[in-house]
């Protein structure tokens, strides 16, 4: 592998939006080095081959890096409303994710112009725009799935595998929708059913959220690292970034980093600089960036580094049956779902809407524990085994997603008094519920107790709304904006960061609104597009405009 | 790429028990979970060895907090022990029951068990995986819409 020690660009991440652009960069010729500060993983690595997995999964594989606590984690500091989700490696949080591969639909970037409510705003471009990049992504990845979902805009130049195969979850819930009336689709996942290359086919081992160890998961590994490092991408796996540094003008010029593995301090001088850290760790990082140019930050001149912080409202369910869910077999968390109410209906008490998606489950500890919600769990002592049985094999994953509102005061800071292990100010963000989600949520809960009655439930347990840390975190967006100017966000329509020349960012952070889905397709295609602009700008500097 | 790899299977932490926490903690399993003729005992299926080999110091210190809190000398004593703590230490309780129901469903004892009552869970996921034939179910009535760009407008109730 080739080391370029003056690239044309420094990317900083290597998770999907960082081994997107990546790829692209080096397929057009540029010499690229993407920084990652977490380790690369290898196959046998992941938790899957041990009896243990599920353990695993709560502690040295947890979604939380607070709680896997590794010398490459950086701590993310809460108000103790939500638990925050990334993973710090090569790849980034799509080693440790279900592939349930949702687009935004058109309305998600017209919000402004539906509702404005609190910070929300038009994004600075449309669904027609990034469609071609999506339909890219979907190529790149491989995505299984089946076309034709009138829920979505026709996707004709979009390729799709055969679809994956569920447990006998998928019939119970799927038969209880149709007895309803209402919508529901098999979902897409980021998930091969056929081989391709080294990359084999899923053999439905029910792991997909930590890693799958086939290449059937479409991770950024899969998808964009393995062909970019073909290409001549300079990957430096336990380089945490610690500084973007600019010059006199106030233009970027490279970064500074530290090799964990040996404590030394380098730096890479580049004239253009890709920040890829996602939602926490891109403002993270730009906060930490000042200097006499950009007292606040890089990006920071409008205070907007940061704010609009969105995770998506989240409740979680546990439907119980009588009959055996194979709830172990099959893609975790990624079955068929609703979107029977995801535009908005004013008659709700709320604007935007939700997604219902029923998936697999993890294995008999998590069932004894109560399954995701943990509000049942089989008694201890003489009664546990029957309590087991009528569990284990018995439930259905459900989740309710609502679409979150962009709230200015839910941000990410830093928190100087916690540092990461190279003595970084942690991030620190403070979210709180928004009436107009929990409503969404509240709602959702009424129609998810509907299908659970049509699918033949025996019951239903609901994850507590008010309980600490009762979100989950998973999807970390809206703290870099995109924007039409520099009042209203951090980079424009193509990515450049509004006050800082030389500057990108692209991942979860650039994103205006969530919609009710998933957001990696959604990343990935914004890279695509953020990059393609970079090559056909290439040689010129990289500027933000209103145009 | 530089080497910069993935720790090998991070959450062994090289703590041992003495005697006597490894004897208190074993009566805990025991209680916690009691064999019934069809699956084995919390101790039979070697949780306390589990409990031992994945705790870290912190986990060691809790451990020992706890049966300084209840001396155990007999299972009795930890079936009551347990029955206290749940009601007045609900959170400690229940760190202790998924510690304890995690190392249980890790044994191949117990898979084995499972197995015999007819379930065909096979313990790691890989490199096995599982044979799911047939078809993935379509919608029987496919219905749903999307609003297209050109008719966003501002919503009004």
């Amino acid at each position: 592998m080739p080391r370029h020690d003056s690239p044309d660009v420094v990317v900083v991440g290597a998770g999907m939006a960082g081994a997107a652009i990546s790829f692209v960069l080096s397929r057009a010729g540029a010499k690229v080095v993407c920084l990652e500060q977490g380790p690369d993983v290898h196959a046998v690595d992941h938790p899957t081959f041990t009896d243990d997995w599920e353990f695993s999964v709560r502690r040295d594989w947890s979604f939380e890096p607070n709680i896997r606590n590794q010398p490459y984690d950086f701590p993310v500091v809460t108000n103790g409303t939500f638990q925050p989700y990334l993973y710090n490696a090569v790849g980034g949080s799509t080693n440790h994710y279900s592939a349930f591969w949702h687009r935004l639909k058109p309305v998600d970037f017209r919000k402004g112009t539906e509702h404005g409510l609190e910070g929300t705003i038009d994004w600075p471009l449309s669904y027609e725009d990034l469609a071609p990049y999506y339909d890219q992504n979907d190529a790149d990845m491989g995505i299984s799935g089946l076309p034709g979902d009138l829920a979505y805009p026709p996707r004709p130049g979009a390729p799709r595998l055969p679809l994956v195969r569920h447990g006998d979850y998928y019939d119970l819930v799927t038969r209880g929708m149709d007895e309803l009336g209402v919508h529901w689709w098999p979902a897409d996942n980021a998930i091969l059913t056929e081989d391709r290359g080294s990359r084999l086919a899923c053999n439905a081992c029910g792991m997909c959220n930590f890693g799958c160890p086939r290449g059937s998961l479409g991770t950024a590994t899969q998808g964009y690292l393995k062909p970019a490092l073909a290409l001549g991408l300079d990957l430096r796996p336990g380089a945490r970034v610690t500084r973007l540094s600019t010059d006199a003008t106030g233009a970027a010029d490279g970064v500074e980093y530290v090799d964990l593995a040996t404590g030394m301090g380098h730096r890479i001088n580049a004239p253009l600089v890709v920040l890829a850290a996602n939602g926490i760790g891109s403002p993270r990082m730009l906060l930490l960036s000042t200097s006499s140019r950009h007292p606040q930050g890089l990006g920071n001149s409008s205070d907007q580094v940061g704010r609009h912080f969105m995770t998506h409202g989240y409740r979680l369910a546990d439907m119980w049956f009588d009959e055996p869910t194979r709830h172990y077999k099959g893609p975790f968390g990624a079955g068929p779902y609703c979107q029977e109410w995801y535009d908005t209906d004013l008659s709700r008490g709320a604007v935007n809407g939700i997604t219902i998606t029923f998936g697999g489950a993890w294995g008999p500890a998590s069932s004894a524990l109560g399954a995701t919600t943990g509000q049942s769990p089989a008694p201890w002592g003489p009664s546990h085994h029957a309590g087991f049985e009528e569990r284990f094999d018995r439930h259905v994953f459900c989740a309710i997603q609502a679409d979150d509102l962009p709230v200015a005061t839910n941000r990410v800071t830093l928190d100087t008094g916690v540092t990461d292990s190279s003595g970084l100010a942690a991030a620190r963000v403070h979210y709180d519920l928004h009436p107009n989600t929990r409503a969404l949520l509240e709602f959702g809960s009424d129609r998810l107790r509907e299908i659970g009655r049509a699918a033949g439930a025996k019951r239903i347990d609901m994850q507590p709304m008010d309980e600490a840390f009762s979100q989950p975190g998973w999807h970390l967006m809206g703290t870099a904006r995109m924007s039409t100017d520099p009042e209203s966000g951090v980079v424009d329509a193509w990515n450049r960061v509004w006050d800082t020349p030389g500057l990108v960012v692209c991942d979860g952070s650039s994103m205006v609104t969530g919609g009710a889905g998933n957001p990696t397709s959604t990343i990935g295609a914004l890279a695509l597009r953020c990059a393609e602009k970079l090559v056909a700008d290439m040689g010129r500097p990289v500027r933000a405009d209103a145009g | 790429m530089t080497s910069f790899g993935h720790p090998s299977r991070p959450g062994f932490y090289g703590i041992s028990f003495s005697p006597e926490l490894r004897e208190q903690v074993a009566l805990l399993c025991e209680a916690m979970i009691p064999g019934d003729g069809s699956y084995p005992s919390g101790r039979e299926a070697q949780v306390p060895q589990f409990i031992e080999e994945r705790s870290s110091a912190a986990d060691k210190e809790r451990l020992t907090a706890l049966v300084a809190r209840f001396p155990l000398t007999a299972q009795a004593d930890a079936v009551a022990a347990l029955a206290e703590l749940e009601e007045v230490d609900p959170a400690f309780f229940a760190w202790l029951r998924e510690f304890f129901y995690h190392g249980y469903y890790a044994a191949r004892r117990v898979i084995a068990a499972m197995n015999d009552r007819g379930y065909d869970y096979h313990g790691a996921p890989q490199p096995l995986g599982y044979s799911l034939p047939g078809e993935t179910a379509r919608p029987a009535r496919p219905r749903g819409s999307y609003i297209a760009t050109s008719e966003v407008s501002r919503a009004t109730s």
